[in-house]
């Protein structure tokens, strides 16, 4: 493509159901994979929900979501991931905080696996049995997350700055909470969230956009599934500072790794998250980036042997960066970030590096679309996070420095940081 | 379907290129071919992190960095891997699908990584920088002791270590510290001018670009700098009579225990058994619906992580899983259980059929994948047989059951290695 013209990304199609069940189709040609995902509004930072009207609270253990997505394979008619291989397909699921995506990926039998995925997400079935079975399995999973350096670090250094909000939770739960979950919580869990009017079907592949809308529609009907009666679920008041400052943790690493975090405020970005997200990833990507003078004296002086790793994660209801390094001077690393984020604060980033980073964000989001999972994983999240993927190129284009310093002004000033240190602990030699 | 148009340059030096509009980046790659040995690892590995830190045009790596942002964040990595035992030291430039001052990408990517490879950052003397030759040294040096902060890699690189003490495949994937420590500037320049140029190289471009342009550009950037004139090698190693067994156990601070077992099988890559060996290792661990993944996991209740993989060059199959210490001895025993059962042919025609789709699926994918795509003819390249697509599938489809319980009873137990966490006490997991 010439100069500064880009391939064009694909755009979704979107179309919604009279169930209220959302279907886009994002149309990659030449791909093998046909991908979909089926994915609620619905994720681990939801503990308490009522159903509009009702006085009843329900309260959901830590891990619900998360163990919802793990039964729902289970069905009458045998094991769900089975049945994909029969049809010569793979099938997987993830839950994060705020959303529960089933996929299947595919390069025959399409609509036939997408028939299934409809059962799949559409008709629980919930054993005494069957769910006890699974905390055995689950807790193997957090047993091997706690073991994680990386999971231990960035779910600790969430919990260390928010005291409410219940991002700060994880996923899987804990060992005891998993315990509490029953076929009963599971069954309330679904009634609440996986109503058609709170998902989104999602297509990504060499797809005809015509025919995933009819298919679905037609699924949709057979499943006979309708909109909710409406679920509340209230939202956690979160104060401006961290909860805890500083901490450590000690697990079998070679060396000390530093995690910082930094707590942006969302009512300084009310109705329009995207804009904010894309400046702070400018912002990063400028004082943090492989060509910034701080990540560059790092590296040069030793204090850091590898490029210093950062990203931002932003939401209507939270945002926060994280910034990760190994190394053996962690005073002098912390002191000499602080004073960069302090420095940055006052005198803002300087244009030419604030250009550059604008340049590299824009040229490595046209390569992420080459990827499928890319697509459909940002596109669903940003969708349910009240943005749009698609429009993520546009929106970076309109960043202007002005919006990136005075994004640094409110979040580099101090009481906005947590910094977490994994210490090595006395171990064993490898050998 | 052929993806890739091939092109010999000179003995040892090959040019695969893959015109495609389906992505929207280029992809250029050279692989450069030596013996595996811990010399190689170690010097490649430096090698490749001192090349990728500046160029004699920007030496500074601030500027060489600025340059990739100009290029709309183009990136230049490296790495060290193997097939069997045949090094290999790949250097990769990616960017997103833009002209830059009227030069196509592919003319761009050519100059930047023989730029990269031949043109490096010199010091006046004409060797590698020492600054940088000794902050790499100190950063690989902490690679390779941190590989241990990942339990899954560390207890795969221990069983194999263990396995094959006596052979090059067990040595540390990223070098040995004890030669890193030695190597200064002179003989890393030694290596970059003597040997590197000496390897087979193989050279991959993927993107939509002219054929004859990108072969052209390629040939000039790369084909006056490179002999290849080297032998590197046999890849598939010495035949080893397997030790049945042999326990190994080491510890960790850790909640789960990793387990790993290791087989040895004459079978390879380009031998009229492999796709039935390949079929065994699918069927064993490999998917969804694989015996380990039913037995250990979903019905035992035991792992959430637990399969199979398989070393095609070497003839080498591991199983792995993650388990709670105290299940250690019984997850060993279903593991060799599930290994007999398929050597004895306890395979139906339904477990036939759907590893037979699922095994093909994945073959097919690896077209939407630039990088898969290459590392999967590398291996062909490396083992002198390599197949289109269709012929993997096709010699996939034609595999019988009773050929895979012949290629399962290949394998010969070897070696069975726990790392275990220190809480569990010495004495535990041993028999």
């Amino acid at each position: 493509m010439k100069d500064g013209f880009f391939k064009p990304i694909e755009q979704a199609e979107v179309k919604v159901l009279p169930s209220g069940l959302e279907v886009a189709v994002i149309r990659k040609p030449g791909f093998v994979r046909k991908y979909a995902v089926f994915a609620t509004r619905f994720g681990s930072q939801v503990t308490k929900f009522r159903f509009s009207g009702d006085r009843e609270e329900y309260e959901l253990p830590m891990g619900t979501a998360h163990f919802l997505e793990h039964k729902l394979f289970e069905q009458e008619k045998g094991n769900m991931e089975e049945r994909f291989a029969e049809l010569g397909a793979t099938s997987n699921a993830f839950t994060s905080n705020d959303i529960t995506g089933y996929l299947f990926c595919s390069d025959g039998n399409f609509y036939e696996c997408l028939e299934l995925l409809f059962e799949l997400v559409y008709r629980p079935v919930f054993s005494d049995e069957g769910v006890e079975s699974e905390k055995s399995i689950i807790k193997q999973e957090i047993s091997m997350t706690r073991d994680d350096p990386d999971w231990m670090g960035y779910r600790t250094l969430l919990t260390m700055l928010y005291s409410n909000h219940p991002i700060a939770i994880d996923p899987a739960g804990t060992p005891e909470s998993v315990d509490e979950i029953s076929p009963e919580v599971l069954y309330a869990a679904h009634d609440a969230f996986y109503s058609p009017d709170n998902m989104t079907l999602l297509v990504v592949g060499d797809v005809d956009s015509g025919d995933v809308f009819s298919v679905s529609g037609m699924l949709d009907s057979k499943f006979g599934m309708k909109p909710s009666e409406g679920v509340e679920v209230e939202e956690a008041t979160e104060p401006g500072i961290v909860n805890v400052t500083e901490r450590e943790l000690t697990m079998d690493v070679a060396r000390p790794i530093v995690w910082i975090g930094i707590k942006d405020d969302p009512s300084a970005y009310t109705g329009w998250t995207q804009k904010r997200s894309l400046a702070a990833s400018v912002l990063i990507e400028a004082v943090f980036g492989s060509s910034s003078e701080l990540n560059d004296s790092l590296y040069t002086d030793g204090v850091i042997d590898d490029n210093l790793s950062y990203e931002e994660h932003y939401a209507p209801g939270f945002g926060y960066i994280n910034v990760v390094a190994a190394t053996d001077r962690k005073e002098e690393l912390v002191a000499r970030i602080t004073a960069s984020l302090l420095k940055v604060c006052k005198s803002g980033v300087d244009s030419e590096s604030f250009e550059l980073a604008k340049r590299r964000l824009t040229g490595a989001l046209l390569r992420s679309f080459d990827s499928e999972e890319f697509i459909a994983y940002e596109y669903l999240v940003d969708r349910f996070r009240g943005m749009e993927l698609m429009d993520r190129p546009v929106v970076l284009q309109e960043i202007c420095l002005d919006d990136v310093n005075s994004l640094a002004r409110s979040i580099f000033e101090p009481g906005k940081m947590s910094v977490l240190t994994i210490m090595p602990s006395k171990r064993q030699a490898g050998k | 379907m052929v993806f890739f148009e091939d092109f010999k340059i000179k003995d040892g030096l090959n040019v695969h290129l893959w015109q495609t509009r389906k992505f929207k980046s280029v992809h250029l790659q050279i692989y450069l071919h030596n013996q595996l040995s811990d010399e190689t690892t170690t010097f490649n590995n430096l090698l490749g992190a001192v090349l990728t830190r500046g160029t004699s045009e920007y030496p500074e790596t601030r500027q060489f960095s600025k340059s990739l942002d100009m290029l709309y964040g183009a990136s230049v990595s490296y790495s060290v891997s193997r097939r069997g035992e045949r090094g290999l030291l790949s250097l990769s430039a990616v960017m997103a699908d833009v002209e830059i001052e009227g030069l196509s990408p592919i003319k761009v990517l050519s100059r930047l990584l023989a730029s990269v490879l031949f043109g490096p950052a010199l010091d006046a003397g004409g060797l590698l920088r020492a600054d940088y030759t000794a902050q790499e040294r100190s950063g690989i040096a902490n690679d390779i002791a941190s590989l241990r902060d990942d339990k899954d890699a560390w207890a795969d690189f221990r069983c194999s270590a263990n396995m094959c003490s006596e052979e090059p495949f067990g040595i540390h994937p990223l070098g040995d510290e004890g030669l890193l420590k030695s190597i200064g500037p002179e003989p890393l320049t030694s290596w970059w001018s003597g040997v590197l140029p000496s390897c087979p190289a193989d050279i991959f471009a993927v993107g939509d670009f002219d054929i004859i342009e990108a072969l052209e550009e390629i040939r000039r950037a790369f084909a006056g700098s490179l002999k290849c004139d080297a032998n590197p090698g046999n890849p598939f190693g010495q035949a080893i009579v397997p030790t049945s067994g042999r326990r190994f156990i080491e510890y960790a601070d850790t909640q789960q225990a990793k387990l790993v077992i290791g087989w040895r099988s004459p079978i390879r890559w380009s031998d009229r058994d492999y796709p039935a060996h390949a079929m065994a290792n699918h069927i064993f661990g490999q998917y969804s619906q694989s015996k380990l993944f039913m037995n250990v996991r979903e019905k035992e209740g035991m792992a959430y992580s637990v399969g199979s993989r398989l070393e095609p060059t070497k003839g080498l199959v591991f199983a792995y899983a993650g388990v709670d210490s105290g299940n250690m001895e019984k997850a060993i025993d279903v593991i060799l259980k599930e290994h007999a059962s398929l050597c004895s042919g306890d395979i139906t025609e339904k477990e036939l059929a759907d590893a037979k789709k699922s095994m093909s699926l994945g073959i097919r994918m690896s077209a939407d994948k630039p990088g898969s795509l290459c590392g999967r003819e590398v291996t062909g390249i490396v083992n002198s047989g390599r197949f289109t697509i269709e012929e993997a599938v096709e010699r996939i489809n034609a595999v019988r059951a009773e050929e895979i319980a012949k290629a399962a009873s290949s394998w010969a137990l070897d070696t069975v290695f726990c790392l275990m966490p220190e809480t569990s006490g010495k004495e535990a997991g041993r028999r």
